[in-house]
């Protein structure tokens, strides 16, 4: 139906997450329509990405050098270490200006049902990093579900042994959401995180 | 309601991600077994639905009959079990048994004892003590085993069929339960148990265990092991949530090259 070059390309993208056969074929001939720079832009930017980009030896973010940029900063505070789940979640905690310490990025979260073990994920490096750096409290800032209360869990475990404080990024209703439509789940976690003003 | 859309009572018992914000759900119904189903927008941060489509909530769900996968279209939660979520080996124990009922149940047909059962031992495992979840956790494989008709037999030698009772007794795999010492030799896969482990086991087909018999933490840690080999004979599939309980059974050791403080 197509020929050979389009077919190739509308099968690769297809093969990207979330892209079904319709938007890999509407990607494609978008493409095509483009100018031609456009394209070789596009096929450039991949081809960098893939060669440059590896993890920090540290924190295991995604970065094009060893330590990252954020590990290099020298005004960050080494005695916190926040601790997540992908690079994804180090971004969006970024993105608050908040947090002035450093991450860890574990690799994904324990998941015994998919045959995830805590062997599969950074939880070794971690444990290593908080018996030799001088860190007072590691931020568990992982998602509220099962596979993370699990992780959490298993992460303070081992983690309290060594010594820092442990704690927890906080749950419950997302600013400006409306109480009444909160699920049970939610506003139960919200009233046990609940904090004196 | 029109045709393609129906209610159903259901345990979620996985949820894997889809797409952009989407859940891929599976779903332990009363009325219709196993269900897929997806839950649009479920993993954004507003979403009504977020909270209700954790695994082990129990919901009363209104599903749209799709042509591969249904639509999860409203959930109104039922019951939780917060318990679960407060102890590691707890959650784990949880999703042993979560994992042994994907591979049992059936889809499309009624599963009123698995549901119910399920729910019972749920609620047992969110309530117990660390020191007893291995009791509490064979108890539930093994009657849930026995709703599908899976079982092993605990009660007679599965060569001769004459009954075990007060009596070391060997445990086949293959031949599906225990076997008389004297028809062990002719299993070649035999494990040769006590007259402890094979009481315990023997407990494992009542309703409930004796007060006295969930503190055997070590006899039941044990007997897990065994049960596993069955159900992985049986399913012809690996139980994955083991290998996490196996290190919740295991004393705390930190790995090396991390030293306390």
């Amino acid at each position: 139906m197509y020929t050979r070059p389009l077919a190739r390309l509308i099968e690769h993208l297809q093969r990207l997450p979330g892209i079904g056969p319709k938007t890999a074929q509407r990607l494609a001939f978008h493409l095509l329509r483009r100018p031609k720079s456009e394209a070789l832009q596009l096929a450039q930017a991949l081809v960098e990405a893939t060669e440059q980009i590896g993890v920090c030896s540290r924190c295991f973010n995604l970065s094009a050098e060893d330590p990252c940029d954020i590990c290099r900063q020298s005004g960050r505070q080494g005695e916190m270490i926040c601790v997540v789940a992908e690079p994804r979640d180090l971004v969006a905690i970024e993105r608050t200006r908040e947090f002035k310490g450093h991450y860890h990025v574990l690799g994904g979260l324990i998941n015994p049902m998919e045959g995830i073990g805590p062997e599969q994920l950074r939880i070794k490096e971690l444990l290593q990093r908080v018996g030799t750096d001088t860190v007072k409290e590691v931020i568990l800032a992982i998602n509220p579900s099962t596979e993370g209360e699990m992780t959490t869990m298993y992460l303070s475990k081992y983690v309290k042994v060594l010594g820092p404080r442990v704690t927890r990024i906080a749950f419950g209703l997302p600013v400006g959401g409306d109480l009444e439509y909160a699920d049970e789940m939610t506003l139960a976690r919200a009233l046990e995180g609940r904090r004196e003003i | 309601m029109s045709g393609k859309t129906y209610r159903a009572t259901g345990i979620n018992l996985r949820r894997m991600p889809l797409g952009e914000s989407d859940l891929l759900m599976t779903i332990l119904t009363r009325e219709n077994g196993l269900v897929r189903a997806v839950a649009r927008g479920a993993r954004k941060a507003n979403a009504r639905i977020g909270g209700r489509t954790e695994q082990f909530v129990v919901n009363d769900l209104q599903l749209y009959r799709g042509r591969s996968l249904d639509q999860l279209t409203q959930a109104e939660s039922l019951r939780t079990f917060p318990g679960l979520l407060q102890d590691l080996g707890r959650l784990t124990a949880a999703q042993y048994l979560a994992e042994g009922v994907l591979q049992e149940a059936a889809e499309g047909q009624p599963q009123e004892d698995l549901y119910d059962l399920l729910l019972v031992h749920l609620e047992r495992l969110a309530a117990t003590p660390s020191h007893q979840i291995a009791a509490r956790l064979v108890h539930g494989v093994y009657q849930l085993l026995a709703v599908g008709g899976v079982a092993p037999e605990v009660h007679f030698c599965t060569v001769s069929h004459r009954p075990i009772a007060a009596e070391s007794a060997g445990f086949s795999v293959e031949a599906g339960g225990l076997v008389a010492l004297e028809c062990l030799s002719h299993e070649r896969a035999g494990f040769r148990l006590d007259i402890e482990q094979v009481a315990a086991l023997q407990l494992l087909a009542d309703a409930d265990l004796t007060p006295a018999s969930l503190d055997w933490n070590y006899l039941w840690i044990g007997l897990e092991r065994l049960l596993r080999r069955h159900i992985e004979f049986h399913f012809d599939r690996p139980l994955r949530a083991a290998t996490l309980l196996e290190m919740c059974f295991e004393p705390l050791a930190v790995p090396a090259g991390a030293s306390p403080q």
